[in-house]
């Protein structure tokens, strides 16, 4: 039965179909949330503990890195086909 | 070359076919953020619009599937594809009426196979190709969606748990302008080219293209045109089920269920599988809400929208291969075509004026909402 349903489907492809849109899908919605908590928490010690704040800004800007060239990826993925 | 006459009346039938597409599916990529009061309806429905118009440009993967992989493309006659397309209109219509997001996706591969069967039997559809690049995908789809949303939410919920609920709504709904962007430009390469994949078809059929020419440009520009048109027109019966009646939806669920879809339908288009983005987004919209509170979903309204994508591909089929015994009692000119379109208008103008006789409250009431929130 598992022959026959390779035969119909491509089930190397749909497994990377799979991969792509967890890893996607996970990656870019962490990455935001780092970004939204890395900005709330510097703005929330700018004041008192401004090495704290540069640290969580810091990784609010590599979180936007990540959701950015996700994007960028994502675009160019298409571009290719 | 067979008749250009007919061959006009497909292709003008494909592009009302992707305005109805366009104008069904709006739905799909604007109601989260609209829900969520990440945008107001006018400028997320404008901005989807644009986005799709431009997503069609992107990618011809899908297309090539639509115009080789379901059936045999030496049988196929520009009647057969009217009938599919009339099938795919008339099924998109019903559940437009009943607010209910099916799949135009497998609306059109139903109408063309149903056609393509009672014109030449089964010999005639590549059911290796339907089962493979259809159906299992249609499976597996909302499936992913549900759970990549699922798991997306409470990493979200885990890293900003603690913060003021106030910047981070702020956040998440900033965050959906990206993610129904990146959602409207997935839709826009996915569901655009087949009707460009229908159109190349029927150009194929009626000897205007070689079997392996690709897909002309004027094509790419017209449907991409067509699902823009109708997606800015929208369709706020399905906004209304999609953003608040399967869940109340907070902006961290919304980014959720829009990057889902999104990264699910990239991802499926890359590999040139038709998927219907209306099952990818409501699995994401569903995972979205589940995974906060399992009777956050209003199950039975999530159970009507499973139904009636059960139903696509039969109903399609049984309307297309209908519509086909219909255009062929009028022999092999352009005359069936003609009567059918025509009765076709006609049954479409009636659906519009009975819903919107009915059911005009609907776009005020999520008007309301959205403004009352």
């Amino acid at each position: 039965m598992i022959a026959a349903a390779t035969k119909i489907v491509d089930l190397g492809q749909l497994a990377q179909v799979v991969e792509v849109a967890l890893v996607a899908g996970i990656g870019v919605s962490l990455a935001f949330s780092l970004v939204i908590r890395g900005a709330v928490r510097a703005g929330e010690h700018r004041r008192t503990r401004p090495v704290v704040a540069g640290a969580h800004a810091l990784l609010a800007a590599a979180g936007l890195l990540v959701v950015l060239a996700a994007i960028v990826f994502g675009v160019s993925t298409m571009l290719s086909k | 070359m067979g008749s250009d006459l007919i061959l006009y009346i497909v292709v003008a039938t494909a592009l009302a076919f992707d305005f109805t597409n366009g104008f069904h599916d709006t739905a799909n990529v604007v109601a989260t953020t609209i829900s969520t009061r990440a945008l107001p309806p006018r400028v997320a429905v404008t901005l989807a619009s644009l986005l799709n118009f431009v997503g069609a440009f992107l990618s011809l993967a899908v297309a090539a599937t639509i115009a080789k992989d379901i059936v045999d493309q030496q049988l196929v006659t520009t009647t057969i594809v009217f009938a599919g397309l009339v099938g795919a209109i008339v099924w998109n219509l019903v559940t437009w009426y009943f607010g209910l997001p099916s799949s135009s996706s497998h609306a059109l591969i139903g109408g063309v196979v149903g056609a393509m069967l009672v014109a030449n039997g089964t010999a005639a559809v590549h059911f290796d190709g339907l089962a493979g690049k259809v159906l299992v995908p249609a499976l597996i789809a909302p499936v992913l969606a549900f759970a990549v949303a699922g798991i997306a939410i409470l990493v979200c919920y885990r890293v900003v748990g603690r913060l003021a609920p106030g910047p981070v709504s702020r956040g998440y709904r900033l965050g959906q302008v990206l993610s129904g962007g990146m959602l409207a430009l997935a839709h826009g390469t996915n569901d655009a080219q087949k009707t460009m994949g229908v159109i190349t078809l029927a150009l194929i059929a009626n000897g205007n293209l070689g079997a392996d020419a690709s897909v002309p440009t004027w094509v790419v520009i017209s449907a991409a045109t067509a699902i823009a048109l109708g997606t800015y027109i929208g369709g706020w019966r399905i906004i209304k089920t999609m953003g608040s009646r399967i869940i109340k939806m907070d902006p961290a669920q919304g980014f959720a269920a829009q990057g889902a879809g999104a990264a699910t339908i990239l991802a499926a288009t890359h590999f040139g599988y038709p998927l219907s983005t209306t099952h990818v987004i409501s699995g994401g919209v569903m995972g979205a809400g589940a995974a906060k509170r399992l009777s956050a979903v209003r199950w039975g309204v999530a159970g009507n929208i499973v139904v009636a994508w059960v139903l696509t591909l039969p109903c399609a089929a049984l309307v297309g291969g209908a519509v086909y015994g219909v255009t062929r009692v009028f022999g092999d000119g352009a005359a069936g075509p003609v009567v059918v379109a025509a009765a076709g208008l006609a049954f479409s103008v009636y659906m519009f004026v009975r819903r919107f006789q009915q059911g005009a409250a609907i776009t005020t009431t999520a008007a309301a909402e959205s403004t009352s929130r």
